[in-house]
């Protein structure tokens, strides 16, 4: 039982025993209706008491507070009832030299939160409902050649990679596009391809 | 089918919530740092955020891409309506929001502070600051499952195709309101777990912080010998999905199959990397 517990228990008896004394001065009462006035005034003492400390109970915070709040910011009171230990904010570096910039010092008024006390639990689907079936659409095969036998040809005058090419036979007719270069070659599969030097005037 | 593969991207944006302690028992120090369990929490949070806004970034100058849905919910003391509670723990323009885009994320910060170095290294530098260190009441971990689980849920509705929520929980203690609306922790879990996108389940991963100098444990696979808590975070924890164990692997962590999302009496720079181990998904295919 705490202090507070207890003084208001005392003033309750010292009270309840004063009216008693009092109300006995004021008017004769016999037996039986001393007894049902004594029974009534404990309990409805009783019941004052154990309000007045539950009351007192719900208001006392579950933590103290060990140092004080940053006056930076300050938390919101809510609407103006008394407010309970406030929560501890903490300088995130001991170093208090460094004082700490507020872009946005004002918090915005409180937004809908989706949901809260909502049973979503209970709510189906759980998992969406629509479960992704269709396939991603195939490529369109390509025909004009096979794509695992295609290398990347290079101009060997500028090193340009944009080439037109004609094939006749096992023999293949390059030019390339590069306005700058327009070089013309041959190439027959099997043949080492041309030694690329690189001409930084053609490269555009 | 393979699960836990889909990329982020603009369409396919991905989820990450952080359920951020906010007890009484956050105001105690943590280890040789000096400052508080609170303090090292908002700190690492704070580092995260700014990682995923960096991450988000593909040029330099260019705009923070929306990859990510971002909330983040402390449990404990709150702020906005002093007392014990669940709230939205971004401060300044963004109080109060559930889930915030990244990029509404990267331009809003609360303040832009010089902050220590999180490796304790002795520099520092002026970084955005989104969440602040606060700690007083108790532990109600309960109600920020069902407060965020109601904001996970809406989201993961509306992101079919995306890659599952990630749901972080950084605590020091245990719970305080289990039962709470008649539901265990692990049937709160459960129940956020159970959350769904076509890439699998949410991902409910949990990193406990410890005041002692203890060795760190870091995504075990069994939780034969761990200290309490470790066993019953470990049953509440997620099995970690492959991209992650690929990425605590490159990180250099010893990763056996079926481990947990889970670390255990972890330190300020071990708690920044598995906040970004739990929060990498896979990239894009190239």
């Amino acid at each position: 039982m705490t202090t507070k517990s207890v003084v208001v228990v005392s003033l309750t008896v010292v009270c309840a025993t004063a009216g008693g004394l009092l109300g006995s001065r004021l008017r004769y009462l016999d037996t039986s209706q001393s007894v049902v006035l004594v029974a009534v005034s404990a309990l409805l003492g009783f019941a004052v008491a154990i309000g007045l400390l539950t009351t007192e109970r719900r208001s006392v915070p579950k933590a103290e507070p060990e140092t004080e709040p940053e006056t930076e910011r300050e938390p919101e009171t809510g609407t103006g009832a008394a407010p309970v230990s406030p929560p501890v904010f903490e300088h995130p570096t001991d170093d208090t030299s460094l004082s700490p910039v507020f872009v946005h010092p004002t918090p915005s008024p409180e937004p809908a939160r989706s949901g809260n006390n909502r049973p979503w639990w209970t709510e189906t689907p759980g998992r969406p409902a629509a479960v992704r079936t269709e396939q991603p659409a195939a490529a369109t095969p390509l025909t004009s050649y096979d794509a695992n036998r295609a290398v990347v040809a290079q101009c060997p005058h500028c090193g340009d990679f944009r080439l037109d090419v004609e094939q006749h036979g096992d023999a293949y007719a390059f030019h390339c596009r590069n306005p700058n270069c327009g070089h013309r070659w041959e190439w027959s599969a099997g043949a080492p391809w041309p030694t690329t030097v690189v001409r930084r005037n053609l490269t555009g | 089918m393979d699960r836990y593969r889909q990329s982020v991207s603009r369409s396919e944006p991905g989820c990450v919530v952080i359920l951020l302690d906010r007890s009484d028992s956050m105001k105690l120090a943590w280890g040789r740092t000096g400052a508080s369990l609170a303090v090292g929490a908002a700190l690492a949070v704070n580092n995260i955020l700014l990682d995923m806004c960096i991450k988000a970034t593909t040029e330099v100058n260019a705009p923070v891409r929306h990859y990510f849905d971002v909330g983040i919910f402390s449990y404990g003391a709150r702020v906005n309506t002093p007392g014990e509670g669940v709230e939205s723990a971004f401060g300044g323009v963004l109080a109060g929001r559930g889930l915030v885009p990244l990029p509404e994320l990267a331009e809003h910060p609360m303040a832009v502070r010089e902050e220590p170095s999180i490796d304790l290294m002795p520099v520092s530098a002026r970084m955005p600051v989104w969440v602040d260190p606060v700690h007083g009441y108790r532990t109600p971990m309960c109600q920020a499952i069902e407060v965020a689980g109601a904001h996970v849920f809406d989201w993961a509705a509306g992101h079919p195709n995306s890659f599952p929520p990630i749901v972080i929980n950084i605590t020091d203690g245990m719970v305080t309101d289990s039962p709470h609306d008649g539901a265990s922790l692990h049937d709160w879990v459960k129940r956020l777990t159970s959350i769904e996108t076509n890439d699998g389940a949410t991902l409910f991963f949990n990193i406990f912080l410890s005041p002692f100098e203890v060795a760190e444990i870091v995504f075990p696979s069994d939780p034969t010998g761990l200290p309490a808590p470790g066993p019953d975070l470990f049953e509440l924890s997620s099995p970690l999905p492959q991209p992650m164990i690929d990425n605590a692997r490159v990180d250099g962590y010893d990763v056996q199959p079926g481990a947990r999302g889970l670390a255990l009496n972890v330190g300020r720079s071990t708690l920044l990397r598995v906040l970004q181990i739990g929060t990498r998904v896979p990239d894009r295919p190239r």
